[in-house]
C-alpha cells in the first residue's frame, strides 16, 4: 500500500500536515490488511513511513487518472475543504466495484451520500471509525466521456448581433471534432451565421428575460456530451479545447477567469462576473421552493429580498469574487459561462421560476453543490468579456486565497489611455432615452440637447430626477425605478438596492429621490470617464486592434499577473501563460467587420 | 351618516382613556365608513360612542382580531370589499404593539399601498409611545405625490457633491496610501485656516 501525504497549497493559509495530529499506526495497518493500494491524508505521517508527497492542492487541482483500485482517506472531509473536489475525481476515475474506505471522519454527511452518486456508490458498512463505499454503477457523466465533440449554447434575443457574430465566429474557429451552436431566442437581422446555428426557445417569450428557462432548452437540444453555454458578450479563447484537454475530462461545472480590459492595450483589467461566493446570508440553502409558495415572486422575495432584511442584506457586502483557489458550499460560477456536461445539467438544471437578475446563478451554485456537483475554475486560459456593465467595473470584492476578504480598487482607470465606450449605446438614442425620461416625468422642464460628456449627463440626471413627478403608488414607484435605471442610468440596479428604494418610496415620499441622486454606481460611472465621452459610435468600438502596442500591453498587464499570481487571478504557467491566454481571448477588431 | 374604520382590539385592553381618545377622532373625522372589531365595538357602543353620536354610527364590518390585525392585508382586502364607499379613515392601533411589530405592520400597510391608496383619505396612528409617533409622519409619505423640486442653487449643491464623490472614488477610493496622503492634506489645510 503506498501511503499520499497530502499538503496543501502554502497560499491558502490552511494548517500543514505537521501541524495537524498524526494517523494512528493501527488505521494504516487495517488498510494495508484490507487491500487498500492507496492511502491519502492531510494528516501526519510518522516519518519512518515510506510515503509519497501531492503538495500544492487547491481548488484548481484535479486528482483524475492517478488513483485508482481501492483507496483509504483518513479525515480527509474533515480537514480540507477541497474534499469535495477531489472526491469527485477519484469517484469518477474508479473502476466499477472499486471501494473507497473513510477512516477518522468528523461530518454529518459524507460526499459519496449527495444525491449525484446515490445510484453508483453504496455504503456497504459503517462503524465508529470507517465507512466504506463501494462503487457499484458509473456515475452520470462516464457516459458523456471525451472531449471532442462539443455543444455551444448562447441565450440570445433580438436587437444588434454585432457582438453576437464576433462571438459565434470565435466559436466556429475553435477546433472540435464536431461541434454544433445553438442559440435560444432569434437574433438580430444583422446575424451572419444562419447556416451554422441551430435555434430553439423562439417561443420564450421577454420581458422577463427567462434565462433560466434558455439555457435549459439548450441544454435539452444539446447534441453532444460537453456542454458549453455563454452569454452573448463572452469572447471564448481560441485555445479553448487545448485549455480544456490540460484540465482534464469528467469535470464537474467549469467556468473560466474572465477579465475585461477596458482600453485597446490590454493595460487595463477588470476581473469580470466568472466565480463568485455568497457571505454571509444564504439565500435558501440551496433548497428551491422553501416556502411552498405558488408565487414565485413572494417565494423568492422571502430569501433575500425580504423588506426585513433587505436592507441588511444591502449594507452588508455579501458577494464576493471567489479566489480561484478556493471552494466552498457557497461558491458559484456566475451565468456568463457554464462548462458543463449535459448529462449533470439535465440531473440538476437552473431553476426556471428565476429570470435574469434574480440570482439564478447564485442559486444554483448552492443548490448544485448540495447535489454533489461543485463550481470550479479551469485555470488554463481566459475569456474575456466584450462589454461591460458599469455596476460590475471598478473595484472588486475580492476574496484572498487565505479568505479574508479585500476591496481591490483597480487603479488603473486613470492611465491617460483611450477607452472602450462605458456604455453599449450611442450618443442620439442615450439623449432620446433621456428626452422619453422627460416627457413621461417632466414634461414642463426646458432641456439643453448637445454633445453629452460624462459631467452634463451628470447633471441633466439630476436635474431629471429633481423635476420628476408622478402619483405615489406602488406600481409608479416600480415603474419609475425601472425608468430611472433603463432611461437615466442605462444599466439596472442591484435587485437589493431597487428594493431599497421602493421602501425609501414608501416611507420618505419625494425624499427618497435624493437617494438616487448619490446613488453610489451612478457618481461610480462618473468617475470611471470624468470629462470623457461615455459612449460608442459603432458597436466595434469593442475591438480590439492587433497591433505591437498591444503586445508590449499585454505583455505588462501578464507580468503584473504573475505578481498577483494566485491573488486575484490564477494561471499555472505563470507569465507566459498569462500572455498567450489573454492575447488568444483578446476581441479583435476583424471580428466585428463584415466580411 | 358617518361610518368609520377602527381596527384593533388594544381599546378593549387600554380601556377609557384610549377610548376617550378615540371618541375624539371620530368626532373630527369628516369621513364615513367604521370598521370596528367585534370586542371593541362592544365596548365602545357600550361605554362611549352610543351616547356620543346617539346611534348615528353604522358599523359596517367587522376586523379579524387579536394579532392578524398586523396583517394589514386583511385590512386591505376588507376595504376592496367595501367598493362604493369613497373615502376611508383609516386608524391604526400601535399601542398594543411591540416597536418591531410596529416596523412590520408598517411593511405590510406599504406592501398594500395600492389597495389602500385608492380608498384611504385621511388616518390616524394612536399611540402611547411617543417615538412610535413617527409613523404618522411615515403614513402621511405614503400619499403623496412626489416632486422633489430642489432649487437651482441647491441642485448645483447636489451636483458638485456628486462631482467631488466621483473624483474620490476615482483616485482614492480602495487605495490605502492616497487615502493616507489625502487625511493628511486635509489636516494641513485645516490647521493652515
Amino acid at each position: 500500500m503506498k501511503l499520499v501525504q497530502l499538503e496543501h497549497d502554502t497560499c491558502l493559509g490552511m494548517p500543514k500536515g505537521k501541524q495537524l495530529l498524526e494517523v494512528p499506526q493501527d488505521v494504516i495497518e487495517q488498510c494495508c490488511k484490507a487491500g487498500s493500494e492507496y492511502f491519502l491524508t492531510f494528516r501526519k505521517l510518522q516519518k519512518s513511513l515510506p510515503k509519497e508527497y501531492f503538495r500544492n492542492i487547491h481548488a484548481c487541482t484535479r486528482m483524475n487518472n492517478i488513483y485508482d483500485g481501492d483507496l483509504s482517506f483518513y479525515a480527509l472531509e474533515t480537514d480540507s475543504p477541497f474534499a469535495p473536489l477531489m472526491i469527485w475525481d477519484i469517484a469518477h476515475t474508479l473502476s466499477i466495484g472499486g471501494v473507497l474506505r473513510f477512516y477518522g471522519e468528523n461530518i454529518s454527511e459524507y460526499t459519496l451520500q449527495k444525491p449525484y452518486y446515490q445510484n453508483a456508490f453504496h455504503m456497504i458498512s459503517q462503524d465508529k471509525n470507517v465507512v466504506l463505499f463501494e462503487k457499484v454503477a458509473a456515475l452520470a457523466i462516464e457516459a458523456d466521456r471525451g472531449l471532442e465533440d462539443w455543444t455551444f449554447g448562447i441565450p440570445t434575443g433580438p436587437g444588434d448581433a454585432t457582438i453576437l457574430n464576433a462571438v459565434v465566429k470565435r466559436i466556429l474557429e475553435i477546433p472540435c471534432r464536431n461541434k454544433e451552436i445553438i442559440l435560444c431566442g432569434r437574433p438580430g437581422n444583422n446575424f451572419k451565421y444562419w447556416e451554422q446555428v441551430k435555434i430553439v426557445g423562439e417561443d420564450i417569450i421577454a420581458p422577463p428575460i427567462q434565462i433560466s428557462k434558455k439555457k435549459n432548452r439548450i441544454a435539452e437540444n444539446a447534441s453532444y456530451g460537453n456542454l458549453c453555454i455563454l452569454h452573448d458578450r463572452v469572447f471564448l479563447p481560441s485555445d479553448f479545447l487545448e485549455a480544456m484537454k490540460k484540465y482534464g475530462d469528467d469535470y464537474s461545472t467549469t467556468t473560466l477567469q474572465c477579465v475585461y480590459f477596458d482600453d485597446y492595450y490590454n493595460l487595463c483589467p477588470h476581473r469580470y462576473s466568472d466565480y463568485g461566493v455568497l457571505e454571509s446570508e444564504q439565500i435558501s440553502d440551496g433548497i428551491a421552493g422553501i416556502n411552498e409558495e405558488d408565487d414565485i415572486e413572494q417565494k423568492f422575495k422571502s430569501y433575500i429580498f425580504n423588506p426585513n432584511i433587505v436592507n441588511i442584506t444591502d449594507k452588508k457586502n455579501i458577494f464576493f469574487t471567489q479566489n480561484p483557489l478556493r471552494n466552498s458550499s457557497k461558491s458559484y460560477a456566475t451565468g456568463s459561462l457554464y462548462i458543463i456536461k449535459r448529462s449533470i445539467w439535465l440531473k440538476c438544471p437552473l431553476d426556471e421560476q428565476l429570470n435574469w437578475e434574480n440570482f439564478e446563478d447564485v442559486e444554483w451554485g448552492i443548490r448544485s453543490y448540495s447535489f454533489g456537483i461543485p463550481h470550479r475554475i479551469n485555470p488554463y486560459s481566459l475569456s474575456q468579456s466584450v462589454i461591460s456593465r458599469p455596476l460590475l467595473l471598478a473595484d472588486i470584492r475580492n476574496c484572498l486565497p487565505n479568505g479574508k476578504k479585500r476591496t481591490l480598487a483597480m487603479k488603473q482607470w486613470i492611465l491617460p489611455l483611450r477607452r472602450k465606450p462605458m456604455f453599449k449605446c450611442t450618443v442620439h438614442s442615450a439623449w432620446s432615452k433621456l428626452l422619453e425620461f422627460k416627457e413621461k416625468y417632466c414634461p414642463n422642464l426646458s432641456l439643453q440637447v448637445k454633445i453629452l460628456t460624462s459631467k452634463y449627463r451628470a447633471k441633466t440626471i439630476l436635474k431629471l430626477l429633481n423635476c420628476a413627478e408622478f402619483e405615489m403608488t406602488k406600481e409608479n414607484i416600480k415603474l419609475f425605478l425601472y425608468d430611472v435605471e433603463r432611461l437615466l442610468l442605462l444599466g439596472s440596479f442591484p435587485s437589493a438596492f431597487k428594493e431599497y428604494m421602493y421602501n425609501r418610496f414608501l416611507r420618505y415620499g419625494r425624499d427618497a429621490i435624493y437617494d438616487i441622486m448619490i446613488y453610489y454606481d451612478f457618481e461610480k460611472q462618473l468617475a470611471l470617464r470624468i470629462g470623457k465621452n461615455q459612449f460608442m459610435d459603432t458597436v466595434s468600438d469593442y475591438g480590439v486592434k492587433f497591433c505591437f502596442n498591444l503586445k508590449i500591453g499585454t505583455l505588462v498587464t501578464a507580468f503584473l499577473f504573475t505578481i498577483i499570481n494566485k491573488k486575484i487571478y490564477f494561471h499555472p504557467d505563470g507569465l507566459w501563460g498569462y500572455y498567450k491566454s489573454i492575447l488568444k481571448s483578446t476581441p479583435y477588431k476583424r471580428y466585428f467587420l463584415e466580411d | 351618516m358617518k361610518r368609520f374604520v377602527i381596527s384593533g382590539t388594544a381599546f378593549y385592553v387600554f380601556g377609557n382613556n384610549l377610548l376617550k381618545e378615540l371618541s375624539n377622532i371620530i368626532q373630527g373625522a369628516t369621513t364615513h365608513t367604521t370598521i370596528l372589531d367585534y370586542k371593541t365595538l362592544r365596548v365602545i357602543l357600550e361605554k362611549h360612542i352610543e351616547p356620543l353620536e346617539n346611534g348615528s354610527i353604522e358599523p359596517v364590518l367587522l376586523t379579524p382580531t387579536g394579532d392578524s390585525k398586523i396583517d394589514s392585508l386583511s385590512i386591505s382586502q376588507e376595504l376592496i370589499k367595501l367598493k362604493g364607499n369613497d373615502y376611508i379613515d383609516l386608524i391604526l392601533d400601535c399601542t398594543m404593539l411591540e416597536r418591531d411589530s410596529a416596523n412590520q405592520l408598517m411593511q405590510k400597510v406599504q406592501y398594500n399601498m395600492d389597495i389602500l391608496n385608492s380608498k384611504i383619505t385621511s388616518f390616524s396612528v394612536i399611540c402611547h409611545d411617543t417615538e412610535m409617533l413617527e409613523y404618522t409622519d411615515i403614513l402621511s409619505n405614503l400619499f403623496r405625490i412626489a416632486p422633489l423640486n430642489y432649487g437651482e442653487e441647491y441642485l448645483e449643491l447636489v451636483y458638485r457633491h456628486v462631482l467631488h464623490r466621483a473624483y474620490y472614488i476615482r483616485y482614492f477610493e480602495g487605495s490605502h496610501i492616497l487615502k493616507f496622503f489625502l487625511r493628511i492634506y486635509q489636516k494641513l489645510r485645516r490647521l493652515k485656516k
